[in-house]
């Protein structure tokens, strides 16, 4: 089992909370997040370019971002992701949970590599 | 909004051309009304058309010039995987046409060739057929679904309403059109060339005409219904017309089978079966495809397709009455000519002075002033039998001839004579297909011979009135 599928595993699931990382800084389209979300994590992170699309339409049907198509800075139109209220609040709730569960794992791993 | 406010205004023109529909020169400035409204309607909808078709191509156009095939004929596999609304597949593939130029275009610029860069970029999305199926997944949920049943029907409503008002709009302009400039024309086509044989009391065309504007508010409202259930439900326009066509069948085909109570013929009940038809087929052919721009050449072809087609009912009546006439019918008719004996001789005797009146919607009653008389008679009956159109009167509304093809009534009870001289025939006749008949008061006289009695029958002239169901279980 190599570095890049248990990566791949432990990233299952996680992709929204990423998406609504990256997206409280300001709006982006699709291939700037997966860019963001592998800068932020140095390069730890490397999002399934194929789940990203998914899960960011899942989203905007969840109500939690806001699609609309307008010219970029770089010139051709571009379908921007921008996180609404409501998504907001799902990011929150979210990050939550991660932390709670993040910390939970790291006390147990911790606790049986000292034990 | 604007939407709105054009329909509001079109709505309450329509009903001030209904309302003073019968007030001549009025009618016109109603048209215009109505014809400004549509100019409205056309601009709002053409101004949209305008920036859908922007958008299209702006999207199909960059996907064309900026990819290397390959990355191309993923796309075209994703794309034909969606199983979603059109204008949302072309969306999503123009995303992700975006997206791999962006991750092309990065990967070269870590110093790969073209060729690997593609690849590469391909590789990371992963395989077309699953992409496809995870976005179809997320963009469909049974809470879209039935929000866009909901939403369907509403659209269906509203389109119903449109295609309505589109068909009235193309009636008025055709009546207006003939009555200012094709009627002699027309007449000397139908005069000289066509000579139709049409009599529109027989066959109901009032009743069809206004079934057949009908047909273009069934086919917007299938329409309608299923590309908007398509847009909200995240569902195939093509895969929902389905559903959407069966259930116009069924529930349309209800109402105009077992509901809908009008003056039947066999051209009306045409009609009405045409209703949850053409229904059915605005929810399932070319239903993907936008309708064509109303102010460019599909428009204006369609526009006088049905201009023609719509008029030409109305001009073959109008046309089929030309040259009617009753003249003569007061000095000319006579118990022979219209056919009265073919029933039997009549009564010679004049003691008899009394006519049969009634019969259409009241039971027909014989008002005898000298009971008596009937006395030597025995086997009284009422006898109903069918009648034709004098053929000076093609609408066939004053008076008819005698049937002389059949021997027999179609009808016949035996007359009891009541209180004060009155006869009522008690005939029941409410679920018969036969529009005219004479009612007659029979009876067989000492000499053993049948006379009809009395001054002259009465004539009975009405229209079938009942559902589909009503006319078919109808006796003839």
């Amino acid at each position: 089992m190599g570095i890049g599928r248990i990566r791949g595993q432990l990233l299952k699931g996680t992709t929204p909370l990423l998406v609504l990382s990256v997206l409280r800084d300001g709006e982006l389209y699709g291939y700037e997040i997966a860019q963001r979300i592998r800068e932020r994590s140095g390069g730890a992170f490397a999002p399934s370019e194929g789940a990203l699309y998914p899960a960011l339409h899942a989203l905007e049907a969840d109500g939690a971002l806001v699609a609309t198509w307008r010219e970029s800075d770089k010139g051709p139109r571009r379908r921007y992701y921008a996180i609404t209220p409501l998504g907001g609040a799902l990011f929150e709730e979210r990050e939550r949970e991660w932390s709670s569960f993040a910390s939970a794992m790291a006390r147990s791993v911790v606790a049986r590599a000292n034990g | 909004m604007v939407r709105l406010v054009g329909f509001v205004l079109g709505s309450l023109a329509l009903m001030l051309a209904v309302a003073i529909w019968a007030q001549g020169i009025a009618v016109l400035i109603a048209m215009c009304l109505l014809l400004a409204w549509a100019f409205y309607g056309q601009v709002a909808l053409s101004r949209r058309g305008r920036a859908q078709e922007a958008r299209r191509q702006a999207l199909e156009s960059r996907v064309e010039a900026t990819l290397p095939p390959e990355a191309l004929d993923y796309l075209a596999t994703v794309n034909a995987g969606l199983e979603l609304p059109v204008e949302t597949r072309k969306e999503v593939t123009a995303e992700l046409a975006d997206h791999l130029s962006d991750s092309i275009a990065a990967i070269q610029a870590e110093g790969q060739d073209a060729g690997f860069a593609t690849r590469e970029a391909i590789a990371r999305l992963g395989p077309a057929d699953d992409l496809a199926r995870e976005l179809s997944k997320t963009n469909q949920s049974t809470q879209q679904l039935l929000a866009g049943a909901a939403g369907g029907v509403w659209s269906a409503g509203i389109g119903a309403v449109q295609g309505y008002i589109l068909a009235i709009t193309v009636f008025l302009v055709a009546a207006i059109l003939f009555t200012i400039g094709l009627r002699p024309v027309v007449d000397f086509v139908m005069t000289h060339v066509v000579r139709p044989n049409v009599d529109p009391n027989e066959v109901g065309f009032g009743t069809a005409l206004a079934g057949m504007l009908a047909w273009p508010a069934a086919f917007v409202a299938g329409r309608r219904g299923v590309r908007a259930s398509s847009e909200i439900s995240g569902r195939p326009a093509a895969r929902l017309g389905r559903w959407w066509a069966l259930a116009g069948l069924v529930g349309l085909g209800w109402l105009v089978m077992f509901v809908v109570t009008v003056q039947q013929s066999w051209l009306v009940v045409a009609v009405e079966i045409g209703i949850p038809l053409t229904f059915a087929a605005g929810a399932l052919f070319t239903v993907d495809l936008r309708l064509p721009n109303v102010g460019g050449r599909w428009g204006v072809a369609v526009a006088v397709a049905v201009l023609v087609l719509g008029s030409l009912p109305g001009l073959m009546v109008a046309s089929s009455q030309t040259g009617s006439s009753l003249d003569g019918w007061g000095a000319s008719y006579s118990a022979d000519s219209i056919g009265w004996n073919h029933v039997a001789p009549q009564w010679p005797d004049d003691s008899m002075q009394f006519v049969v009146t009634g019969g259409v919607t009241t039971p027909a009653e014989i008002q005898v002033d000298n009971a008596s008389a009937l006395a030597s008679f025995r086997d009284l009956r009422i006898e109903a039998w069918r009648a034709k159109p004098y053929p000076g009167d093609p609408s066939g509304v004053f008076l008819g001839l005698l049937d002389t093809g059949y021997d027999a009534p179609f009808a016949t009870v035996p007359a009891v004579v009541g209180p004060e001289g009155v006869i009522e025939d008690h005939l029941n006749l409410s679920h018969s297909r036969i529009d005219r008949w004479w009612i007659f008061l029979t009876g067989i006289a000492p000499d053993g011979q049948r006379y009809w009695l009395g001054i002259r029958p009465g004539f009975v002239q009405t229209q079938f009135s009942g559902t589909i169901w009503d006319w078919l279980t109808a006796s003839s």
